[in-house]
């Protein structure tokens, strides 16, 4: 009978007749050879004792568990995750993850440490740089309050989008079309330090999914918005700017500060609005529904960054970077807020058409400009940023000044 | 014998998260969301309210007040200016 | 062999027995899937042709087989297709009647909650007592796919009687 682990440890890459087509094949051969000592060792205890027809049953021996010991009962709400939490062991989220295995906390993992491999792009070990006090919450929220861009929406009312004048049409299809240029980059931001963050902050991982799944459905409600409503129109070569600042951020809290609390935060602000945008009844539901989630995403983004200036160990430090990074994170956005593709259309819907789009239009929008920029700084406030003197925003909109 | 009532609030600033809600003691759940409200906001029942402030630190935007501490507080810690664009929009046509 | 009914669930106690297998008996469970439309939305779409094949069940011991249309939450259309025709559905679920039977009997007995070896899945998962047939491997995982739809589909029997031949 053939050895089933030495067929592993004996293992030789043999050289294909047929050209590879690329080198990626190549380099990860070359880089799992290197480990196939541990996992042909494993391979071949297990192959041998299968091979003789016995069990291990090592797995039913309970020590080092917290087996039994820890009852959780759900709440009238169901399983949440508070629930399952609420003993230290599953519960208590360590500082600094201690490995960068897949084993999940609180599972018996210790003692087989030096036989699963390391996930080497598991670098956020430290917890602060990626928790919120609120994570799980968010998350029980999240996963409750999820709805369907297909169905949810009243999309047989779309008449009433065919029906608008033209103008407003224009407006709303362009409002719809810039929404989709920015809804991806919350699902790309957390999707890039999602693979960096370690098991043991499972619930930040989680909330981040939620996140995503958040922006993939704001994606598909506002691109068949824009499409029902007559089709796409421009995109916002201003907006890209801050999309770039905020996946090129130098690390997850200035990301998270970038993304969910300044740039969320500002389409929280517009999606709020919406009561006096939305030119049809299915507008205004379609900026009820996404608010919800927008309000999630800002509140996950405002307690983390708390989190992570409350936690530092050289406070000071931390803040003043942030600042820096905010100076330029502030400038960025600034080019998206005078961007025409995103002004000019929320000007002609508060004003009621493009012949009131320069006067009550820009004053609305003037208004918008205000809560934009005062909630921003309230958002600051909050997770302890005093922005006020540094903030490289204009107060009120140019026209208005 | 009559339960006493809570003494917490949620002002009118919440930007309506929902990280509360699910802080609630789930026997106690307490808090809701209002409903026909745009903005999707949350409130407290205050006779199921058992004042245990568990909500209070997960609150983003510092809306959720003690009572019997703070009184009855304007809202300043969330959104504090869309009252002033909905009044801007209810007038905008009257012109 | 006589017909035999089922234990009477509370429901179905005052309402006339349906025979299975028989269109009439699909039919009443297509009903009953458009009456509970939220539970059926809250599962997902089962966009789907099923085959529901009685191997015994039909004449002197020959299959017969209920094709069975789905659509997003509804059934379209049920129809008797004998002993199989084209084009052919994406699945066939095919047991022997005692295999139904136990299996409806089992649903009955649980209000609509089948015991663990009496749902569809367990049932067909070892090929045997019942299987799940296709030309092709993708269609024959929607049996999968929409598998929840399918049994909460079946399981609706609960809400009424059913009397075999």
């Amino acid at each position: 009978m053939a050895n089933l682990g030495r067929g592993v440890t004996d293992l030789k890459l043999t050289p294909s007749d047929i050209p590879l087509a690329g080198d990626d094949l190549a380099r990860f051969e070359t880089s799992f050879e290197h480990t196939k000592e541990v996992w042909g060792e494993l391979l071949e205890e297990n192959g041998n004792r299968l091979q003789k027809g016995n069990l291990s049953l090592h797995w039913m021996n309970t020590e080092g568990s917290a087996w039994n010991k820890s009852r959780v009962k759900p709440s009238s709400r169901g399983l949440t995750l508070m629930d399952i939490n609420r003993p230290d062991v599953y519960g208590t989220v360590p500082k600094i993850a201690p490995h960068r295995k897949f084993a999940s906390r609180g599972s018996i993992r210790d003692q087989y440490l030096n036989r699963m491999p390391d996930v080497s792009d598991y670098t956020i070990m430290d917890r602060d740089e990626v928790w919120a006090d609120n994570v799980e919450t968010l998350y029980e929220e999240a996963v409750a309050r999820q709805w369907k861009a297909t169905t949810d929406v009243p999309w047989d009312e779309y008449e009433d989008i065919v029906k608008l004048p033209e103008d407003i049409r224009l407006a709303s299809a362009q409002v719809a079309t810039f929404l989709t240029e920015v809804e991806f980059v919350a699902a790309d931001m957390p999707a890039k330090w999602l693979y960096h963050i370690p098991q043991d902050f499972l619930e930040v991982k989680m909330f981040m999914v939620t996140q995503m799944m958040d922006e993939a459905r704001h994606q598909e409600v506002f691109r068949k918005r824009a499409i029902i409503g007559g089709g796409l129109l421009h995109a916002s070569p201003g907006f890209e700017w801050a999309l770039k600042v905020i996946l090129e951020a130098p690390n997850h809290t200035m990301g998270s500060f970038m993304l969910n609390l300044l740039a969320e935060g500002m389409v929280l602000t517009i999606f709020r609005s919406g009561e006096m945008i939305a030119p049809t009844q299915l507008d205004k539901e379609i900026f009820r529904l996404t608010l919800q989630d927008e309000a999630r995403h800002v509140s996950y983004g405002v307690m983390q960054v708390k989190n992570y200036l409350d936690k530092h160990p050289d406070r000071a430090a931390a803040t003043e970077e942030l600042h820096r990074f905010a100076d330029i994170a502030e400038q960025v956005m600034l080019t998206t807020l005078t961007e025409p593709t995103v002004i000019e259309p929320l000007a002609v819907l508060l004003g009621g058409g493009i012949k009131y789009a320069e006067t009550k239009g820009l004053d609305g929008v003037a208004k918008l400009w205000d809560m934009l920029i005062s909630e921003y700084l309230q958002r600051c406030d909050r997770v302890g940023l005093d922005r006020h003197a540094r903030c490289t925003l204009p107060r009120t909109a140019p026209w208005a000044a | 014998m009559a339960r006493k009532s809570g003494h917490f609030y949620i002002d009118e600033t919440c930007i309506a998260c929902g990280a509360c809600d699910h802080a609630c003691p789930g026997k106690v759940d307490a808090i809701y969301r209002v409903e026909g409200d745009f903005l999707g906001r949350l409130a407290i029942r205050i006779e199921d309210c058992i004042d245990c402030a568990i909500c209070v630190p997960l609150c983003p935007v510092d809306c959720i007040h003690d009572g019997r501490a703070e009184g009855v507080v304007e809202g300043a810690g969330g959104y504090t200016k869309i009252k002033a664009l909905q009044a801007w929009a209810d007038n905008r046509n009257k012109d | 062999m006589g017909s035999v009914a089922t234990k009477t669930s509370a429901k179905g106690a005052a309402e006339e027995s349906t025979p299975f297998p028989s269109l009439s008996w699909f039919e009443r469970l297509s009903a009953l899937m458009k009456d509970n439309l939220e539970h059926y939305k809250k599962l997902g779409y089962c966009d789907c042709v099923a085959d529901f094949c009685v191997t015994d069940g039909g004449p002197k011991g020959s299959p017969w087989i209920a094709r069975v249309t789905f659509d997003a939450f509804e059934v379209l259309n049920v129809e008797d297709v004998g002993s199989g025709k084209t084009p052919t559905p994406d699945f066939m679920l095919e047991g022997s009647l005692e295999t139904w039977r136990a299996m409806i009997e089992s649903i009955s007995d649980g209000d609509g909650r089948p015991a663990l070896d009496q749902t569809i899945n367990y049932l067909s998962h070892f090929h045997a007592p019942m299987n799940v047939t296709s030309d092709d491997p993708l269609r024959r995982d929607l049996f999968y796919r929409y598998n929840q739809s399918l049994q909460s589909f079946i399981s609706g029997s609960s809400a009424f009687d059913t009397v075999f031949s």
